[in-house]
């Protein structure tokens, strides 16, 4: 079964031609431009020709660090110096000492002082080398003293022959005597070599 | 011990009157934006120019008296203030937009010719910064470079002392940079290079000569390069590259 209405009659008018999402999103359209507004106060004013680049106190600034740095240069050098001196110093002392104490053995030796003589001997050689390369007694062992010697180019014959020496003094020392190298050739012993390994050093 | 209180006493007077001195002129400049902003613009221009005279300066200050001669309807005045600003300002976009709608209404209409790129480069380096920071950046880097440098002297650690030899090598690079870029800018500044055209219209002529040829016209308002000046004549450059001669007295320096 059909049932018939009345006719609707519609009328459609023309539109504005462009769908509402296409206005949205359009172009900004500039009407005229103009200059911006004035800069809020303050203006933050200086008087002209008034500046810091160039100023004596700009240059006095910049010359500041390099003046600095001149005196941290003359300082450095100057305590690198002193520091080398009494590096120095020292090994000079370190013969004078030996030389010292090889002569108050000899008078132990004349004198027949037996334990005396020999901890004169053993502090001679070991203090030559504390003094000569720097090292602190406390930090001194037979395998330390060859260390030093063989870093310093010390020929190896002479190297070995100062550790037998401080081996024979060490002996010598806490041996029953009559063992040991008697006093004299210990004494001569000693002598020897710290001379030999003074020349070498040189 | 005297000396140094008078000392003192003097300076802080001194002090005190300059500062009263900035607060006055400031407060000129607050009258001035008042009448700026009721319409008075002769008036706001005059009180402006006051400021001028007392010595001061600023982007701000050049910025306000361009928008009030601007607004008076004196394009000249307005570019020649608004250049002024700029150049203290380089980089300051207000300046620079207000420029461009100025330049819109003149009559001369000078097509710029493009600079080379490296040229660019080192002006946008130049104008980074004003003077004033440059010289303080150039002492922090010249004291940070020397402090490496010690650094590297004194320490024994291997890859430390390399670490700070480079890196003081590298500012001392840019503090010598920074050194080129500051004086060049305050050259610039310290100097007049550009002038602004004030003749509503003048004739600009192949030689310093009154009879020599006529080679083009120029309006009020248009910027020129500075070159050489003989007597009361200037050679002038705008800024597509053509060359010319004009009276000075036609012209007001930036």
């Amino acid at each position: 079964m059909v049932l018939n209405s009345e006719k609707f009659r519609l009328k459609v008018h023309k539109g504005s031609g462009s769908s509402a999402e296409a206005n949205a999103r359009g172009e900004i359209k500039y009407l005229g431009n103009d200059i911006h507004y004035l800069m809020e106060p303050p203006l933050n004013l200086a008087l002209r020709g008034n500046r810091f680049y160039g100023s004596t106190l700009y240059w006095l600034l910049l010359l500041l660090p390099v003046l600095g740095f001149v005196i941290f240069l003359w300082l450095y050098r100057r305590n690198m110096q002193l520091r080398g001196d009494t590096v120095l110093m020292q090994r000079k002392r370190a013969t004078r000492i030996a030389v010292k104490r090889l002569q108050k053995a000899k008078k132990l030796l004349d004198a027949g002082q037996h334990d005396a003589f020999h901890e004169e001997i053993a502090y001679a050689l070991w203090g030559y080398i504390s003094q000569k390369f720097n090292v602190p007694m406390s930090l001194l062992s037979l395998d330390t003293a060859r260390e030093q010697l063989q870093s310093r180019n010390v020929n190896p014959e002479l190297t070995d022959r100062f550790m037998a020496t401080l081996n024979d003094c060490n002996f010598a020392r806490y041996a029953p005597a009559g063992k040991a190298l008697n006093m004299q050739q210990l004494y001569d012993l000693a002598v020897n070599t710290i001379t030999e390994t003074e020349q070498e050093l040189k | 011990m005297k000396c140094k209180k008078t000392a003192i006493t003097v300076a802080t007077i001194l002090l005190i009157t300059f500062q009263a001195f900035c607060q006055s002129a400031e407060q000129l400049a607050a009258q001035a934006a008042k009448e700026y902003n009721s319409m008075h613009f002769g008036e706001a221009i005059k009180l402006y120019e006051k400021i001028v005279d007392n010595g001061f300066e600023s982007p701000s200050l050049y910025y306000n008296l361009g928008n009030a001669y601007f607004r008076n309807n004196e394009n000249a005045e307005a570019i020649l203030y608004y250049e002024k600003a700029l150049k203290l300002a380089p980089n300051n976009a207000d300046i620079k937009h207000n420029i461009e709608i100025v330049n819109n209404r003149l009559v001369d209409k000078v097509e710029k010719v493009p600079e080379l790129f490296y040229k660019r480069w080192w002006k946008y380096l130049v104008n980074i910064m004003s003077v004033d920071a440059f010289a303080m950046f150039n002492i922090s880097l010249l004291t940070l470079a020397l402090l490496l440098f010690a650094l590297y002297i004194a320490i024994p650690a291997l890859l430390l002392r390399k670490i700070s030899f480079w890196s003081g090598l590298g500012l001392l690079f840019i503090f010598s940079i920074g050194l080129v870029a500051a004086s060049q800018r305050n050259h610039y500044l310290e100097n007049n290079h550009e002038a602004i055209v004030f003749e509503p219209t003048v004739n600009i002529k192949s030689s310093p000569d009154e009879n020599s040829k006529d080679i083009f016209v120029l309006h009020e308002g248009t910027k020129v390069t500075l070159l050489d000046e003989v007597a009361e004549w200037q050679e002038i450059r705008i800024s597509n590259g053509s060359i010319g001669w004009i009276k000075a007295s036609d012209l007001r320096k930036i």
